[in-house]
């Protein structure tokens, strides 16, 4: 075993998921060390921020991620209006937490697939894209638009909600809780899964601080660090959920989370379309110039803390713009987690950081 | 031995061909007299024999390319059929319909994806074929045919195909047929190192640590039944399973030999649970990760087909053949057709639980696989020859022995 | 006295005079402009004394005029204070830091985007290499110098038909 040899995988390897690469040093089945190279798709989104107008820049702000646009361009612009300063009404903020929540649950059933997958649950990376592919079915209901939304508008969003979505998001979500209940059986009845799940990639809580995790990476090891809780944005103080908790830090913590926030999230949607105002303001006039100041928001994006930095400069213009990106930090983590892992439970622990690469190489 | 169906054709063809031979040698022979070369005497009760074993060797020749042929298309039907079921299963719909209409060669579109294989075929074989030019070229070309797909071929002989349908019987019997299977790990070791990918290396030296391993679970499992039975025939072995109370085959009777001998089997065609080897999560292909054309298809075919093979010895040792439990071996035995058809039927019930277990099951690490093999599957199998033992002493008719 | 309040308070009270600006924006966020020098003092102070174990993200901002340098920490104990520490670098030419990633790990791959985008360099990171843009980019044929650290204000997006040009109309 004294005989090491390099393993590349990426920057196309089924491991990846997108465009990067792993360098990984074995020895035998047992990984010594591992480099994470990223980079292939930069598109140098914070520059274009900051050569158009900030409200040209929003569309760039859903190619931020594929998987859950909304949350991107939704925290872009409510950065925007905490810089200008902008009220929005009620029925708006509720509508936003109902479109928010329905792509987390998306971006869950994606990530739950992606991840059964890389176990050889061949069962399990399909048949998740059909409930998935219902939320977005009523996303592009509501914004005639599968992935790349564009709905979001400072100051509120872009029209209505269209005739009969109450009753069909209400449907959608019992459906949803039953689905979500089955798959949650189906994995935790299998003892391969739970082979394959428990005690691999532990991140213990002080690690998980040190390599900046958040999100469910963040929750699977002990820390109640959920936004929607600690700094509440739009109505998420008036909304009754549970954040989970798990204290293993291993994939299956990790699993865990992710399976019961797609339950809390059922449950944050039928309470908000319970208590969504029937009259109110959709979309408001928007300053057309960012003040002189600067604003890091932050929301709970389904990776994790997603934030914008923005500094105005009394332009239209944005004069910087930072991106926040949790994969990012959750990739840089999953190096640390490698470290000593068999070389069979690299798929495990890499997909259970939920990565994309859109948000990482920006 | 033997199917008996090409007696009558071979003794037809035969005699035919003398009845042709005799009288153009008589008449030779008559030309030859009058040109005063030869006697004609000599030819006149000529008569053109063959020797019996031109006739043996011409009807081992048929049974030979019927069973290779029956093997071939339960294949490709095979390779169908998993992927029908494993799209049910996934709430997809699989292959729908593949339309040959190659200038109108089979001028219609068939249904139900069934020359889906066919069509796969025919693409695996207008690739172009790639050596890496980096890779060892003699054992890459030749080890993998030699040591991978040749010999499930040479077994086709050893299968019976229902009662006491088998081309060959040799006293060694099944045993033969799994130290053919045991050539399987050097192909893959030759094919993996020699093609120079690190992929294909680590999936070649995993295959050959899975397959070493779970040969001994696999053949202490049956084990118990070669010392109830005496035998290695599987015919044998089939046939005394009518004998057993109630005619029950050895599946209900020594069911931990009969899990121990499915699971092994699992590992052993490198399905779903245990197909690490090929994880394609982190190894892309494994050890085939640099076949292509129809190199990459022949590996892939040979997968199923040692598959199929698997099921034959399963069905015979512990599904008891073409035999049913409750019903007398007499009233099977007489009909023409049914031992052959209801062994197919118990073929594919034994192939669909495969494939079932495909659809449900991730795959397990290479070092827990190897703990299952070792720490538990051999102790089981053990304990499945003791438990059998004691039970066969103590009680000899419980496993058809008088 | 919210807790963003005392935990300035406390920045205070121990870099009184190292401090050239502090104050709290928004609800809870504390703004701190420090020196480069005394980065690493004030930052191993907010992870042990304040306790703020994660760093969220660094952010690099050229003012034209310099550079600045931005650090995030968070606290993820149900307390939503985040200090930001700014750090002015008025050396244009040749902007260095120190780099913090004995405190935190995290800013390991932050620090390497600042040097790549920026051209800020880091001292003492173990492994200083550009990251997003490709590791051999500085011997790459540039049209502008200033294609090395794209980020600086000077390097302007090419201006192609399908470009935003905000000197139009």
């Amino acid at each position: 075993m004294s005989e090491q040899m390099y393993i590349h995988m990426g920057p196309q390897h089924p491991v990846n998921h997108g465009l990067w690469t792993l360098k990984v040093r074995t020895a035998g089945e047992k990984v010594i060390d591992s480099e994470i190279m990223i980079g292939y798709i930069f598109r140098m989104i914070e520059k274009m921020a900051e050569s158009r107008p900030y409200d040209v820049f929003q569309p760039l702000a859903d190619r931020l991620c594929y998987v859950s646009a909304m949350s991107w361009e939704g925290t872009y612009i409510m950065a925007i209006e905490k810089l200008l300063d902008l009220e929005v009404s009620k029925r708006v903020q509720y509508m936003r937490v109902i479109l928010l929540e329905l792509q987390r649950i998306a971006s869950h059933f994606t990530w739950l697939s992606a991840y059964a997958g890389d176990l050889g649950v061949l069962t399990m990376l399909v048949i998740p894209y059909r409930e998935r592919e219902y939320v977005l079915d009523i996303l592009e209901h509501v914004t005639g638009s599968r992935m790349m939304y564009n709905f979001f508008r400072p100051g509120g969003l872009k029209h209505d909600f269209p005739k009969g979505f109450l009753e069909d998001a209400r449907r959608l979500t019992y459906y949803l809780d039953k689905k979500i209940h089955e798959y949650k059986d189906m994995c935790d009845d299998s003892k391969v899964f739970m082979m394959r799940s428990k005690k691999v990639g532990i991140l213990s809580k002080a690690n998980a601080f040190d390599l900046g995790t958040t999100g469910p990476v963040l929750r699977a090891s002990g820390v109640q660090g959920d936004l929607r809780k600690i700094e509440p944005y739009l109505v998420y103080d008036e909304l009754d959920f549970k954040i989970p908790v798990q204290k293993a830090g291993d994939c299956y913590a990790r699993f865990q989370i992710r399976m019961e926030e797609m339950q809390q999230s059922t449950q944050i949607i039928r309470q908000a379309l319970d208590q969504i105002p029937k009259e109110g303001e959709i979309s408001k006039k928007a300053p057309r110039k960012l003040p002189k100041g600067e604003i890091y928001f932050r929301t709970e994006d389904p990776r994790g803390e997603a934030g914008y930095y923005i500094v105005g400069n009394d332009d239209r213009i944005p004069y910087r713009i930072k991106i926040r990106s949790p994969a990012y930090n959750n990739l840089y983590a999953s190096a640390h987690l490698l470290k000593g892992a068999k070389v069979a439970d690299i798929p495990p622990i890499v997909a259970s950081m939920d990565l994309c690469m859109g948000e990482i190489d920006r | 031995m033997g199917y008996g169906i090409y007696d009558g054709l071979v003794d037809f063809l035969l005699q035919l061909v003398a009845g042709i031979l005799t009288p153009l040698i008589k008449t030779i022979g008559g030309v030859l007299g009058l040109i005063g070369l030869a006697e004609p005497e000599q030819f006149l009760h000529f008569e053109v024999e063959f020797q019996p074993s031109i006739r043996s060797t011409l009807i081992d020749t048929l049974e030979m390319t019927t069973i290779l042929i029956f093997l071939i298309v339960n294949t490709i039907m095979l390779i169908w059929f998993e992927r029908k079921l494993v799209a049910r299963m996934m709430a997809r719909r699989g292959p729908t319909f593949i339309d040959f209409n190659y200038g109108h060669f089979f001028g219609r579109t068939w249904k139900f994806g069934l020359l889906q294989n066919i069509a796969e075929f025919l693409k695996f074989f207008s690739k172009e074929d790639i050596v890496p030019e980096k890779a060892d070229k003699f054992p890459f070309n030749i080890g993998y045919f030699a040591f991978v797909v040749a010999p499930p071929f040479i077994l086709g002989g050893l299968l019976p195909l229902g009662g006491s349908a088998v081309v060959a019987d040799p006293a060694v019997g099944f045993l033969l047929i799994f130290a053919l299977f045991s050539l399987y790990p050097v192909g893959v070791l030759i094919t993996g190192w020699s093609s120079n990918n690190k992929y294909s290396l680590i999936g070649a030296f995993r295959s050959a640590a899975q397959l070493i391993s779970y040969e001994i679970p696999l053949i202490f499992s049956v084990g118990a039944v070669v010392i109830v039975t005496n035998s290695f025939s599987l015919v044998d072995i089939a046939a005394q399973q009518t004998l057993t109370p109630f005619h029950l085959p050895f599946a209900i009777l020594m069911p931990i030999g009969f899990i121990v001998f499915m699971v092994a089997l699992a590992a052993e065609t490198e399905r779903i649970p245990f197909d690490i080897p090929e994880a394609e999560a982190e190894l892309v292909m494994g050890w085939r990760t640099e076949l292509t054309g129809f190199r990459y298809m022949m590996s892939m075919a040979t997968e199923y087909f040692i598959l199929l093979i698997g099921a034959f010895i399963g069905v015979s040792i512990f599904w008891a053949g073409s035999y049913l439990p409750f019903i007398p071996r007499e009233w099977i035995d007489n009909l023409p057709l049914l031992p052959n058809i209801i062994f197919i039927v118990k073929l594919w019930l034994f192939i669909f639980l495969f494939i079932w277990v495909r659809g449900a099951l991730p795959r397990v690490r290479v070092d827990q696989l190897l703990n299952i093999g070792w720490k538990r599957l051999i102790p089981l199998a053990v304990l499945n020859i003791i438990v059998v033992v004691i039970l066969f002493i103590s009680n000899p008719s419980l496993f058809g022995v008088y | 006295m919210t807790s963003a309040q005392f935990h300035l308070l406390e920045i205070k009270k121990h870099f009184g005079n190292k401090l050239h600006e502090s104050s709290i924006y928004g609800t809870n966020r504390i703004k701190v402009h420090v020196s480069p020098h005394d980065l690493l003092e004030i930052v191993q102070y907010i992870r042990d004394k304040l306790v703020f174990p994660s760093c969220e993200a660094i952010s690099g901002l050229d003012w034209e005029t310099h550079f600045e340098v931005i650090y995030f920490f968070d606290r993820w104990d149900g307390d939503s204070t985040l200090i930001q520490v700014h750090v002015k670098l008025e050396d244009r030419d040749n902007p260095s830091i120190p780099s913090i990633i004995n405190l935190y790990t995290s800013a390991d791959w932050h620090e390497r985007e600042i040097y790549d985008l920026f051209g800020i360099k880091i001292e003492n990171h173990p492994n200083l290499k550009r990251l997003l843009l490709p590791e051999e980019w500085d011997e790459m044929d540039h049209k502008h110098i200033s294609e090395l650290y794209p980020m600086r204000r000077a390097y302007k997006l090419p201006d192609k038909p399908y470009s935003y040009n905000s000197t139009k109309k």
